[in-house]
């Protein structure tokens, strides 16, 4: 019992750590004034207006959330094959890949950023300040977390069996592969997948360098209003964090839902 | 159904021969075990038959067709394993099914046919049950008509039964071999418990690094071991050599090693002369109860021979420490190799 209660003080305090910031960004967002006073001298819905009758933004924020989703997808499309075909015939190649994941934690934002608009500005592949180098730059940042995240889904699978089983019923690796394997990953790699989502929404060294105005995504945008308007910036930062809130909101909730089905 | 025969068979992971030069022929219909312990080579065996293991050496026939070469979702075999492998995504009807829908067969006779295997297995009222949602020993009924309903030639089953506890085991290797003889489908069944081999098979071929130590139905591994390996591996043999032999009324000579059930040696706390009978002196070490027997430790000449006895009293006749005599028809000495 006291440990319970331990317990659950321990989590209202991180519980309350983590709400506050947000919290008063909230306040600050719909207050009119609060400079030299405890409480804000009035409240008022101004900011929002201004900030839902901005095109700019939800230009911005539309940017986010497609280049973040396509940075997901494609490394789901390329990594899922990848672990499976190797877990199945090449199991030498795990190892290889545990090290090579573990790049991006050694490159970090700002290395990765100057080396590769270097690279990429000019000779062959000239796609410095284009959505595709942040893409790309977006699909190394995540790696780690998709690797893990789709390699933990295949290894509870036990695909080993489960493909030979498939075998000896007739079916193709092929057949195997869309109707068993890729249905059980689905649901398996929502975290790492709703991880990466947020780890992108939140990135700003390289959007700023690699694409900045060329492909203005919300962090570059916000960063660019910092000096109009402190309410301005809380009301981007409330609606922004409503809206990650719900998409990763639906997520669960479509997972839960599979789960109890299956 | 199909009858199987290997032929000089070989496989080596590295430098570690796993299947040595194996021959053997199974007629059809037949339930025959692979009995062994663990790394004696009796899995690798049965995926070369299922085609799931190349190997590097031999061959292997169905009726007379060499299906060697063959992949194995064209071996038409029905396999089980251990980790039951049910998909996890489907329900017990679409797993059931699976192979059914690869062959793209019309819906009617895939519903008719589901019907019939479900209620083979006894899962009628489950159709719907996703596998996480059922025991162990209702997932392994779904495995096991999953590879039923395809009508395979060849039944493997690799230790279908391990993951299992005691009672369901108990009743779902009576339902399989039921079930076999029903279907009349060649049967090759792998475990280590040798149990569950002598009460489920025609046949066993018992395997030892690599290669068949012995084969014959149960009653002939039981009584005959030809070797201290199979002696050890089937019950509780013991071995009893040359050299230990001190006997009190010492009629017979011996040479070499023999192998004793403990259920042929009669406990007496005095000595009585038998014709044909062999006794010896020694004192008693431990009592051990195993339910409906009483398993009893009697140091002879510094080893240990075990004594198995009904347990028809509550209580054991003799105490630890106390002088016996051990005796036993000398016929039931079983020469092994």
């Amino acid at each position: 019992m006291q440990k319970n209660k331990t317990n659950k003080a321990i989590a209202m305090g991180l519980m309350i750590y983590l709400v506050i910031p947000i919290f008063f960004t909230l306040i600050y967002s719909f207050a009119a004034k609060w400079q030299n006073t405890l409480l804000p001298e009035g409240f008022t819905l101004k900011h929002y207006i201004q900030l839902f009758t901005t095109a700019r933004y939800f230009l911005a924020l539309g940017r986010t959330m497609f280049s973040a989703a396509i940075s997901i997808i494609i490394s789901f499309i390329l990594l899922v094959p990848v672990i499976y075909v190797g877990k199945l015939h090449f199991q030498w190649l795990d190892k290889i890949m545990g090290k090579i994941i573990l790049l991006p934690f050694a490159l970090q934002g700002v290395i990765l950023a100057v080396g590769l608009i270097k690279i990429y500005s000019g000779g062959p592949i000239a796609i410095s300040g284009t959505v595709f180098i942040l893409i790309g730059a977006y699909f190394v940042v995540i790696l780690p977390y998709m690797y893990q995240g789709i390699k933990n889904s295949i290894d509870s699978l036990d695909v080993k069996t489960i493909a030979e089983a498939a075998s000896l019923l007739g079916a193709s690796e092929f057949f195997t592969f869309f109707k068993v394997v890729l249905p059980n990953l689905l649901k398996g790699v929502t975290v790492s997948t709703l991880l990466s989502f947020a780890i992108l929404i939140g990135e700003f060294v390289l959007s700023n360098i690699l694409v900045g105005g060329n492909y203005e995504t919300v962090q570059v945008y916000m960063y660019g209003t910092r000096g109009v308007s402190g309410h301005y910036t809380s009301a981007i930062v409330i609606s922004y964090f409503l809206f990650v809130l719900i998409i990763s909101g639906t997520v669960l909730a479509i997972n839960k839902l599979e789960a109890r089905k299956g | 159904m199909s009858s199987v025969k290997i032929e000089n068979l070989s496989k080596s992971y590295g430098d570690n021969k796993v299947l040595d030069q194996i021959s053997l022929t199974i007629d059809n219909g037949k339930f025959v075990t692979l009995l062994g312990p663990s790394g004696c080579g009796k899995s690798t065996l049965l995926r070369c038959i299922a085609g799931l293991t190349d190997v590097d050496e031999g061959d292997v026939f169905f009726d007379d067709e060499a299906v060697t070469n063959l992949r194995p979702e064209r071996r038409n075999i029905g396999m089980v394993f251990q980790s039951y492998a049910l998909f996890p995504n489907l329900n017990v009807e679409e797993n059931i099914s699976f192979g059914l829908n690869v062959r793209k067969l019309d819906k009617k006779i895939i519903e008719k046919e589901l019907k019939n295997y479900i209620s083979l297995v006894e899962l009628t009222g489950k159709e719907k049950a996703y596998p996480h949602e059922l025991s162990g020993g209702q997932k392994q009924r779904v495995a096991l008509a999953r590879a039923l309903i395809l009508k395979p030639r060849i039944l493997l089953l690799d230790e279908p039964l391990s993951a299992l506890d005691a009672k369901i085991r108990k009743n779902l290797r009576l339902q399989i071999r039921k079930i076999q003889k029903e279907l009349d489908i060649t049967t090759i069944f792998v475990t280590h418990d040798q149990e569950e081999a002598l009460i489920i098979s025609d046949e066993i071929y018992v395997i030892h690094e690599g290669k068949i130590a012995q084969k014959g139905n149960a009653e002939i591994i039981y009584t005959k071991p030809v070797n201290s390996f199979v002696a050890g591996f089937i019950g509780n043999y013991n071995i009893i050599e040359d050299t230990f032999i001190n006997w009190i009324n010492n009629k017979h000579q011996f040479e070499g090693q023999f192998a004793l059930r403990p259920e042929v040696i009669k406990i007496d706390n005095k000595h009585e002369e038998k014709p044909e009978h062999l006794t010896v002196k020694g004192s008693l070490r431990d009592i051990i109860l195993l339910g409906s027997i009483i398993r009893y430790v009697v140091k002879v000449n510094e080893k240990e021979i075990m004594v198995d006895v009904l347990n028809e009293n509550e209580k054991s006749m003799y105490s630890i420490g106390e002088e016996v005599y051990l005796r036993f028809a000398y016929k039931k000495l079983q020469r092994i190799a």
